[in-house]
């Protein structure tokens, strides 16, 4: 696939319709560029055992992985927190806050886990991807690998994608684990709830259909960072300005699909 | 070796190159020389197939660039090596991984007990020797050219593209940028294709110099009848580099 591309160039639209048509028709493409980018990713797969892939695959878990563990932590710790202390405010008026733990657990794991990891790894490493890529295509080091016959998607974009498929689901398992026990704190200093009896609910409701639900969607959210991310690097333009902009669009179409995408995820599991 | 056969390229309204036509000969030194915008780098790209003309064709051989397929590409491109502008090294890799990455990565690739052997050689040439521990943004603008060069050669290739490879040189690297330019060309019979404003550099090492202008070839000659010409885009380009038409030129050389 060749990622160095000329920008489409289309006649100056004669009506507001066909500036609709030909504005449609660009997204089509962008699209279609990175659903190839994504699939070349996969295909080059098959080279994720070799010494420098390997290498790389682990160098890219390190800096988006555990160098976001810090953050992840202090979000989905004050996460469970939260939730704990709005549902267990409620919870109390009918003198049910021993439940807190359940629920706490069964929103993490459905649902605040996965998103609240996908988000921050979009904003961390998918703009950092982003970034990094859309800096390269700008000092045509793209171009250069290109005519040194070095495919960009086996050599940048798989490493990265084999990483995010990794650790996105480990790092949401992480943040429910995390916000679980943000909410325990809560339980236990402002509903009085007992370290003991919140965690027997909470691992009571812990069904293993709603971690497999979480970790399918945390690794759909690995997949969609990085396609996006690296999508937006090819597709850089006009220098620093246009690493922003790219940064920017790669951070923005992340959030929007990781919603979008959690919910269908979520509605065809229950 | 290389052809351009009414090749034209649009970047929407713009034309930026009108139907030109040329031809480089197999180990020749070609600089293509002209004002900023006039398409010289756009022509380069055309011969490796980064960019694709509107029209024209465009051959290496007996291979039609222009319209080949992506799988043909890298067997067409594995006969360049390519200077870009900006070096266009890879910033987290060191000197020598930079260099060595075509030999590990590319269709060039080779046997890890030969590759040391190949860098060192590709560094020595460059006189880079002792550099290739370094990383990219702990160089001069001059050795990452040189080192964006010798990644180029590392390979062996037939034809080597230089675009702009002595812009914002010091004179003294850019002379050695040129020493070494010929010395390849002599030794190992690589064709080179220069994209250049440095006048100096293109009569001193060119076997053939082309000036494009507003989209057209408006001189294609040797260094000697090229300072003589009387066409006036050319003339224009040479005296505001203080080049004459009365011997000043030889002279500057001596």
């Amino acid at each position: 696939m060749m990622i160095t591309r000329e920008p489409l160039s289309l006649p100056p639209p004669r009506s507001e319709l066909q500036r609709l048509g030909q504005d449609c028709l660009l997204r089509l493409v962008e699209v279609g560029r990175a659903t190839s980018i994504c699939f070349g990713a996969f295909a080059a797969m098959r080279y994720a055992l070799t010494t420098r892939s390997r290498r790389e695959i682990v160098t890219q878990m390190y800096t988006g992985g555990i160098k976001s563990l810090p953050v992840v932590t202090v979000v989905a710790v004050f996460i469970g927190m939260i939730l704990a202390l709005q549902l267990g405010v409620e919870a109390r008026v009918y003198n049910q806050e021993v439940l807190v733990g359940s629920a706490v657990m069964a929103v993490m794991l459905r649902e605040m886990g996965p998103f609240m990891s996908g988000l921050v790894l979009a904003a961390s490493v998918g703009a950092a991807m982003a970034a990094q890529i859309g800096t390269m295509t700008i000092n045509e080091e793209i171009a250069a690998l290109e005519i040194m016959s070095i495919d960009p998607l086996r050599f940048l974009v798989m490493p990265r994608m084999v990483a995010m498929v990794i650790m996105v689901p480990l790092l949401s398992f992480y943040t429910c684990m995390m916000g679980v026990l943000g909410g325990a704190v809560v339980g236990y200093t402002q509903l009085s709830v007992p370290w003991r009896v919140y965690f027997q609910n909470a691992m009571d409701f812990a069904a293993n259909r709603a971690l497999y639900v979480g970790m399918l969607k945390a690794l759909f959210f690995g997949i969609l960072i990085t396609t996006i991310a690296c999508y937006e690097g090819f597709a850089t333009k006009r220098g620093a300005v246009g690493v922003g902009i790219a940064t920017r669009r790669c951070v923005i179409s992340c959030f929007l699909l990781i919603l979008i995408t959690g919910y269908f995820v979520t509605r065809f599991f229950y | 070796m290389i052809r351009f056969v009414k090749v034209t390229k649009s970047f929407g309204r713009q034309t930026v190159l009108d139907e030109i036509s040329f031809e480089i000969q197999k180990g020749e030194i070609f600089s293509i020389v002209g004002p900023s915008g006039t398409g010289k780098s756009v022509s380069l790209k055309h011969m490796v197939r980064l960019l694709t003309p509107t029209s024209g064709e465009v051959w290496v051989g007996d291979d039609l660039v222009s319209s080949a397929a992506t799988n043909d590409l890298p067997r067409i491109r594995s006969r360049f090596g390519y200077l870009f502008q900006s070096s266009a090294l890879l910033a987290w890799m060191t000197v020598f991984e930079n260099v060595a990455l075509p030999l590990r990565e590319g269709r060039h690739r080779a046997p890890d007990s030969t590759i040391c052997d190949r860098v060192q050689d590709a560094l020595a040439k460059v006189g880079l020797e002792d550099a290739g521990d370094k990383y990219p943004a702990d160089l001069s603008g001059g050795m990452q050219k040189r080192a964006g060069l010798a990644r180029a050669i590392v390979t062996e290739p037939e034809i080597v593209l230089y675009d702009e490879p002595t812009s914002g040189l010091d004179p003294v690297t850019s002379r050695r940028i040129d020493d070494l330019i010929l010395d390849l060309n002599e030794r190992l019979g690589i064709t080179s294709v220069m994209v250049t404003h440095d006048m100096h550099s293109a009569l001193s090492i060119s076997n053939r110099i082309a000036m494009l202008n507003a989209g057209h070839v408006a001189l294609l000659a040797t260094p000697n009848d090229f300072v003589q010409s009387e066409v006036p885009a050319v003339r224009g380009f040479l005296d505001a580099q203080y080049i004459t038409q009365k011997g000043s030129w030889e002279q500057h050389l001596s």
